[in-house]
């Protein structure tokens, strides 16, 4: 039978000591699947990732798990949870196979066969059986991410919180990782925090684009592409022009393209000569609620 | 304008020399513009004024104030200085490694020599501001002490001449470490093992600090002088032989090993930057040598089939045990696993595992050795046992600080608490698995020095292992620092979770404050900063000593209650971090005060609820109790009291001292020891008469304080006076007339334990009981050694001068020996020994019986003894000769036979016979203190842990055991009941000298006369090293407590003596000294002056050797002996070659005022030279010398080697470099 996790957040706020308003009244719902949390730099993911697994507390707001006030008790999403943090460290002279079996401690796992081959399974399926002897600070950054996935999926986890797992990476250890995740299933709640927007597209039902400690926007990647569907267009303009078209349009995103300025502007009705009508992108979501912030 | 544009018109070098000082600015910024580092300098000032007042070296003569003193003072201080040195390369050095900056500043265009310079300037200068505060405190607290005399110079000469260059080795060496390794436990590995080196220096220096500081040999003294890191050694050096006057007035100079060893240390010192030049690169992977170790690390891939696993789900139910009890101890023991592991396989723990081996293995081999002084001790469970025991827990702890640091700090400082704070596990079991890992660890070292111990048993051939006190050692020392770890633990990690978000300056403040607690609590630190409560060091290992004989005493049921009170404090310490750890950061928790209150005792059951708070009331109950139960117990030292019982005894008894009262005749007691239970009862009577011409109408009498349950009845024509008080004047109804006689009978009990203390004279223990018993009988008028000595304060008190000893010229005093019957039982497995001789023994109501008689008077000086004794016996000329001594230490008995039989061979025909029918040689337990061996009529008792068991095959050239013989059988006629002089200057020299001279003639006869001058030279050197610590008096005036003088001066005078007048003449004088002045000589019992023995001294001697007579006794005389110029001719005489030699040497004399002042005097007299040939002959000769200077010749048939003059030292001199020449 598939149990419905739930995890709700109600007005959340976090204030740093140096006056940084790093939450500011998030509210969130989310349920079984993968959901995205999009935003850039310093927008407020980590702060929220570590609020939920109880690094931190907040200075106001709730978080419920299944019905539990998790700021009361933040043991209680531990024991359910599987937590790949943004920036992590490992012991010295500790190997693979020692800090999965003391992380399987920690999570309450008892020493039995099952709990071995388990390990087993997780080494193996982030390729990492071979090296398991091996000392993880030895790791490359791919290597050791993807023990990061593995350690978090110690157990039975109905929520697995991934903060930013990809950043670093090359694009085969990307690759790598995303088909880890995308085999995570539907049964249980998995938090993909990330400014990566091709990730939160390739693998996400659901999303939130936060920025500032606010949440921006939220809800399905689906509906938010199709209320941009005929408003997105395309030019590619000199790089001297590029001031010329933000006063004139409202200019969404930019990028280069051998060694030309492409823009995204979003608008009601065609614009001048030039401009190409395309079908939008979940970037051009990100960025127009992004701009329109601005 | 570009941005690439940057200062175009200056020079490449000027930018360099910019960036540097850029660089050093920001470096110092860390430090300068932080108010902690202003408080912490303050605090460090404080720390410098309160130890001002401290004396290291306590010297009657030599002041606190005085140059020399302060110069030690300030030389022990610099060694603080690797504290400092450490702990701010530690902040400074691996900056940019753990805050991930190095990747940047390492690509910048900072030279390699600008980025260390500035980075060590840093270190070194940052060291010596902190030690120049300390510095700064500590002169400003001897400023304000009001002395007269005050000198700047005094204070800054040690401070450029010592602590700076000190901190500069101890910088360079920590800053190259870290450099090359990249390791912050490598900073702290080089800091103890600069530390370990220093105290190793120390055991072979001339340190009269060191218990182990017995004389080692030049060579030796030498070596330590030249590579101490400190310098200290090197000082002690250069003022070895100083007199007192110049240890209160001069500064030590920059020369000699001074000199070479301070530049010694600064060329190391410059090798070890070079050094970090060479190996440093711009890099955050350290160094060849680590990497390369790496690569061997890593296992080639496996290959294997893995078909089932590679099938297997991602997310696998797997049912969690519940959150219990069992869960948390799951925890603990896998990080305490994990914590394990990254103790024992990093590189520090195994080069400081190696270094706490090489200091403890050095300590135990000096215990072994003991230098050129004592003999060799054999290799025994007990000597490994107490060695680890003084040596092991206190290097011990600064490692279990560091990696207590480290692993608390480990999980935030390798960023994996972002994983494992969000599993369940609480951080209190965290904290508990740091616990158990440095417990393991500590067991392991623990097990490592045992292992170390046994190596050294079986190198040195002794295969008696007694693998029950090797255990002791997990309780005695394992355990206490158990405790150092926990408290350790638990002060960092509430510290680390108060400062989450300050991590790395809360990781050296969290280091600093464990240091201090641990300090206080199991170091002497406390005591020293004035904390003198037991309870406070509530972690401290064992300070006691293990016997052979008596094993642990019961001072160890002491030590348990305190370690129950101990780990009480440590549980209760934790449990507050447990609550700190709990507590989210400050203003979160006021907003949320209810999270505090639920996560305090969260448990999934009410069972588990109950647990919990069981356990907090058993801490807290553990710990009050056990608190109590030791402060109700303990009786501690009360200064203030034992003054004011001296200062009242004074005041109402000082008028007695020149009373007549009884004295005692006969001693009639029965002496009931009960070892097993440490007590024993005495009940006795005396006969007393008054011996002199007045009427005694007022009696004194007082019964030692230590002593219980006492009883006294003085009856004097039948009337009974009855005494119960500890110090009692009887004012009688008719006076005791003078020859009149009373009797006083009395009783008294005396007992010990752990919690009130052990007379280290009275020592009644399980096995091996000695006891000086004759001094805590009842005594009859006023005793002058219960007086306060400290003018000071006597001052305060208002008691005038203090009774002085009597003059040597004084009129002659009297003796008053006893007629001795003691009766002594013991346990009925022990032997009771006594003294005098043995009239009988026998068994009755299951305990031993052993009467004693002592045939003819002796003087009222008595000791006991009680042991399960093995026995040997052998008549020798109709005397018995016997020994006594522990089952175990069998091995020098025959030796010591043979020795005795020889003593009295020569000492029978040399001076007269031997008045006992027995001689009783009994060993006693090391539990007593302060004596090698002891004489009394008729039985000579021996300390187990000096010569008595000596290891004489070890080392050949120190037969212990022919000293010992000789020397304490010799006080049967000089001390004892024949020559017995009273208490008066010179006293001494007619005990103590002349058996030190009997002890060097039997020594002579047993090795020969070159083994007898290689005795008086270390004698010589002996007394030269120790008169500068106080006043001196010429030999015939010594005094008790100068023994160097009529020990060592007194051995060698009598020695030049000797080579004067001849051995039988000199035997020949000292028997008529004996005829005339024994007690027996006379009915008047005149007691013998040290006037006595030079009056026939002189008659023996020639009239030209009088003023030598004068030189040797009467004065303090030293000369200086130098060789000038020696050559060397060869020539041929009929074929023959043979050499002329023609050598010019001066001889000065001076008379010392006993303070070092010394007036020259004109030096008439021979001095003997002698030649070393190439042929191995030694060619003898003497130069008449006059007026200081004279020039000889000879001629030899082989080449002449070496010179020297004065080879037999008949003259004792300061001159030692310049005797000999190598020709």
């Amino acid at each position: 039978m598939t149990i419905t996790n739930h995890l709700d957040i109600a007005n959340l706020r976090k204030t740093y000591a140096n006056g940084i308003h790093a939450i500011q009244d998030i509210s969130l719902r989310l349920t079984n699947g993968m959901f995205g949390l999009l935003g850039p730099n310093g927008a407020g993911k980590s702060t929220l990732m570590k609020t939920i697994v109880g690094l931190q507390q907040p200075d106001s707001g709730s978080i419920t798990f299944n019905g539990t006030d998790i700021i009361q008790d933040p043991s209680f999403i531990k024991r359910q949870l599987g937590f790949l943090p943004q920036d992590f460290g490992v012991y010295p002279k500790a190997s693979a196979l020692d800090l999965m079996q003391h992380i399987a401690d920690l999570k309450g796992l008892p020493k039995t066969k099952e709990r071995h081959e388990h390990i087993a399974a997780l080494l193996e399926k982030t390729n990492l059986y071979e090296h398991r002897k091996r000392d993880v600070q030895s790791f490359s950054g791919g290597m050791r991410q993807r023990f990061g996935i593995a350690q978090a999926l110690l157990g039975n986890p109905r929520i697995v919180i991934v903060d930013e797992p990809t950043a670093g990476l090359d694009p085969e250890e990307r690759n790598r990782f995303n088909n880890v995740l995308a085999e995570l299933g539907e049964d249980i709640i998995v938090i993909l925090s990330t400014h990566l927007v091709e990730d939160v597209r390739n693998l996400c039902t659901n999303m939130a684009i936060i920025r500032q400690g606010k949440v921006l926007a939220y809800g399905n990647p689906s509906r938010f592409l199709d209320s941009l569907h005929g408003s997105v267009w395309r030019k590619v303009i000199p790089k001297s022009e590029k001031s010329h078209y933000e006063a004139q349009y409202n200019v969404i995103s930019s990028y280069f393209n051998s060694g030309s300025i492409v823009i995204h502007i979003l608008s009601e009705t065609s614009p001048e000569q030039g401009f190409e009508m395309i079908s939008p992108m979940l970037e051009d979501v990100y960025f127009t609620h992004l701009s329109s912030q601005n | 304008m570009s941005i690439l544009r940057i200062c175009p018109h200056k020079t490449e070098h000027i930018i360099l020399q910019q960036r540097m000082k850029t660089f050093l600015t920001f470096e110092l910024a860390a430090y300068l513009k932080k108010w902690w580092f202003y408080a912490a300098l303050a605090a460090v000032f404080m720390a410098g004024t309160v130890v001002s007042p401290l004396r290291i070296m306590p010297s009657p003569n030599v002041s606190q104030y005085s140059p020399y003193s302060t110069t030690l003072m300030l030389g022990f201080m610099s060694l603080v200085g690797i504290f400092f040195t450490t702990l701010i390369a530690a902040q400074t050095l691996l900056r940019e490694q753990e805050s991930r900056f190095s990747q940047i500043l390492y690509t910048t265009p900072i030279t390699k020599r600008h980025y260390l310079a500035s980075r060590f300037l840093v270190v070194f200068g940052i060291s010596t501001l902190c030690m120049l505060m300390m510095t700064a405190g500590f002169t400003f607290g001897r400023m304000t002490t009001g002395r007269n005399i005050f000198h700047w110079w005094w204070y800054l000469q040690p401070f450029l001449l010592f602590t700076v260059p000190n901190l500069l080795f101890c910088a360079a060496a920590v800053s190259c470490a870290a450099w090359i390794t990249q390791s912050r436990l490598a900073i702290y590995v080089s800091g103890l093992c600069i530390y370990i080196g220093y105290m190793v220096m120390l055991i072979f220096s001339t340190s009269p600090l060191m218990s182990k500081g017995m004389p080692v040999s030049p060579e030796m003294i030498r070596i330590s002088a030249l590579f101490d890191p400190f310098g200290l050694s090197a000082f002690f050096h250069q003022t070895s032989a100083w007199s007192v006057a110049e240890r209160n007035t001069e500064l030590a100079i920059m020369s000699g090993m001074i000199l070479w060893n301070r530049i010694l240390f600064l060329l190391i010192s410059c090798g070890f930057l070079v050094l970090s030049f060479l190996f440093f690169r711009f890099s955050d992977k350290p160094s060849r040598i680590n990497r390369f170790r790496r690569k061997k690390n890593q296992i080639p891939d496996e290959k294997e089939h893995r078909g089932t696993i590679r099938n297997a789900p991602l997310l696998k139910h797997i049912e969690s045990s519940p959150y219990n009890i069992a869960y948390h101890l799951r925890t603990i023991t896998s990080a305490a696993k994990l914590d394990f592991i990254s103790i024992i396989r990093s590189t520090a723990f195994v080069v400081l595992a190696i270094g706490i081996a090489f200091y403890v293995g050095m300590e135990i081999y000096g215990d072994i050795e003991k230098g050129i002084r004592m003999p060799e001790r054999f290799a025994s469970t007990a000597l490994m046992v107490n060695t680890i025991l003084e040596n092991f827990p206190s290097l011990c702890l600064p490692l279990l600080l560091f990696f207590s640091n480290e692993l608390v700090w480990q999980s935030r400082n390798t960023r994996f608490f972002t994983i494992e704070d969000s599993t369940p596990r609480s951080k209190t079991t965290s904290m508990l698995a740091h616990w158990l890992a440095l417990g393991i660890t500590v067991f392991a070292l623990t097990t490592w020095m045992i292992l170390l111990g046994v190596a050294f048993q079986l190198g040195y051939g002794y295969f008696r292992i007694e693998w029950s006190s090797y255990l002791s050692l997990y309780a005695l020392a394992g355990f206490p620092l158990l405790l150092s770890a926990g408290l350790a633990v638990a002060i960092q990690s509430g510290i680390a979770e108060w400062n989450t978000e300050r991590g790395v300056r809360a990781k050296y403040a969290s280091l600093v404050v464990a240091a201090i607690f641990i300090g206080i609590s199991a170091t002497p630190l406390a005591r020293m900063a004035g904390f003198s409560h037991p309870l406070i060091r509530f972690t401290a290992a064992y300070s006691g000593k293990l016997s052979e004989m008596s094993a642990w005493s019961d001072y160890v049921r002491v030590f348990a209650w305190k370690m129950l009170f101990g780990l009480g404090v440590v549980l209760y310490v934790m449990l507050l971090a447990s609550v700190l750890q709990k507590v989210p950061a400050l203003t979160t928790f006021l907003q949320r005060k209810t999270t505090l209150a639920t996560s305090l005792l969260p448990a999934t059951s009410r069972t588990e609820k109950l647990l919990r708070y069981a356990m907090i009331t058993g801490i807290i109950a553990l710990t009050v109790y056990s608190g109590y139960y030791l402060t109700q117990n303990l009786v501690l030292p009360d200064s203030s009291s034992e003054l004011a019982s001296a200062v009242q005894y004074e005041k109402h008894y000082r008028s007695f001292q020149n009373l007549p009262q009884p004295i005692v005749t006969d001693v009639v007691t029965q002496i009931d020891l009960v070892p097993e239970s440490r007590y024993y009862r005495v009940s006795g009577t005396y006969i007393l008469h008054n011996k002199s011409t007045d009427a005694i109408s007022r009696i004194l009498i007082g019964f030692d304080s230590q002593t219980k349950d006492i009883s006294g009845t003085l009856t004097i024509a039948s009337v009974e006076y009855r005494i119960t008080a500890y110090d009692t004047v009887i004012t009688l109804q008719k006076p005791l007339l003078s020859s009149d006689s009373a009797t006083f009978s009395f009783a008294f009990l005396y007992s010990w334990n752990g919690f009130s203390r052990h007379n280290p004279m009275n020592a009644i223990v399980e096995n091996g009981a000695f006891m000086r018993i004759s001094r805590y009988f009842p005594q009859f008028g006023y005793q002058a050694d219960r007086e306060i000595t400290d003018t000071a304060e006597r001052e305060a008190m208002q008691l005038g001068e203090a009774s002085t000893i009597t003059s040597v010229d004084a009129p002659r005093g009297k003796n008053h020996f006893v007629n001795l019957t003691m009766t002594i039982s013991t346990a009925p497995d022990q032997i009771p020994i006594g003294i005098g001789e043995k009239i009988k023994e026998w068994s009755d109501s299951g305990r031993n019986f052993a009467l004693y008689s002592s045939a003819a008077p002796v003087p009222f000086r008595f000791g006991v003894s009680s042991a399960r004794y093995d026995v040997q016996k052998v008549r020798h000329k109709g005397v018995s000769v016997e020994v006594y001594y522990h089952p175990a230490h069998h091995e020098n008995v025959p030796h010591l036979i043979e020795n005795a039989r020889n003593t009295l061979d020569y000492c029978q025909a040399a001076f007269g016979t031997y008045p006992f029918k027995s001689i009783r040689f009994a060993e006693v337990s090391g539990f007593t203190r302060g004596f090698n061996a002891t004489a009394y009529p008729g039985t000579i008792f021996m300390n187990e842990t000096m010569s008595f068991h000596a290891n004489l095959q070890g080392d050949k050239k120190q037969d212990v055991i022919n000293e010992l013989a000789g020397h304490e059988l010799s006080h049967v006629w000089w001390g004892n009941n024949q020559i017995a002089p009273d208490e008066r200057e010179g006293a001494s020299m007619l005990t103590e000298t002349l058996a030190m001279y009997t002890e060097l003639m039997l020594l002579k006869k047993m090795y020969g006369e070159q083994r007898a001058l290689e005795h008086v030279r270390m004698h010589h050197d002996l007394y030269l090293s120790e008169r500068g610590y106080g006043a001196e008096q010429p030999l015939y005036k010594t005094l008790p407590q100068n023994p160097h003088q009529h020990y060592s001066k007194g051995l060698v005078v009598m020695h030049q003596l000797s080579i004067v007048l001849g051995e039988e003449k000199l035997n020949q004088a000292l028997k008529r000294f004996l005829e005339k002045h024994s007690y027996s000589a006379s009915n008047q019992h005149f007691a013998p002056r040290s006037t006595d023995l030079l009056q026939e001294f002189a008659t023996a001697l020639p009239p030209e050797s009088k003023e030598l007579l004068n030189d040797m006794f009467k004065h303090i005389t030293t000369y200086n002996l130098s060789i000038h110029n020696a050559s060397v001719q060869k020539i041929m005489n009929k074929s023959q070659e043979q050499y002329d030699v023609h050598c010019t040497i001066s001889v000065e004399k001076f008379h010392e005022d006993g303070t070092g002042k010394r007036i020259e005097k004109p030096f008439v007299g021979n001095v003997e030279i002698e030649l070393r040939l190439e042929d191995g002959s030694i060619n003898r000769g003497t130069i008449s010398v006059n007026n200081s200077r004279a020039e000889g010749s000879v001629r030899v048939r082989s080449k002449p080697l070496e010179i020297e003059i004065d080879p037999r030292l008949r003259y004792i001199h300061t001159s030692s470099e310049k005797i000999l020449k190598t020709l």
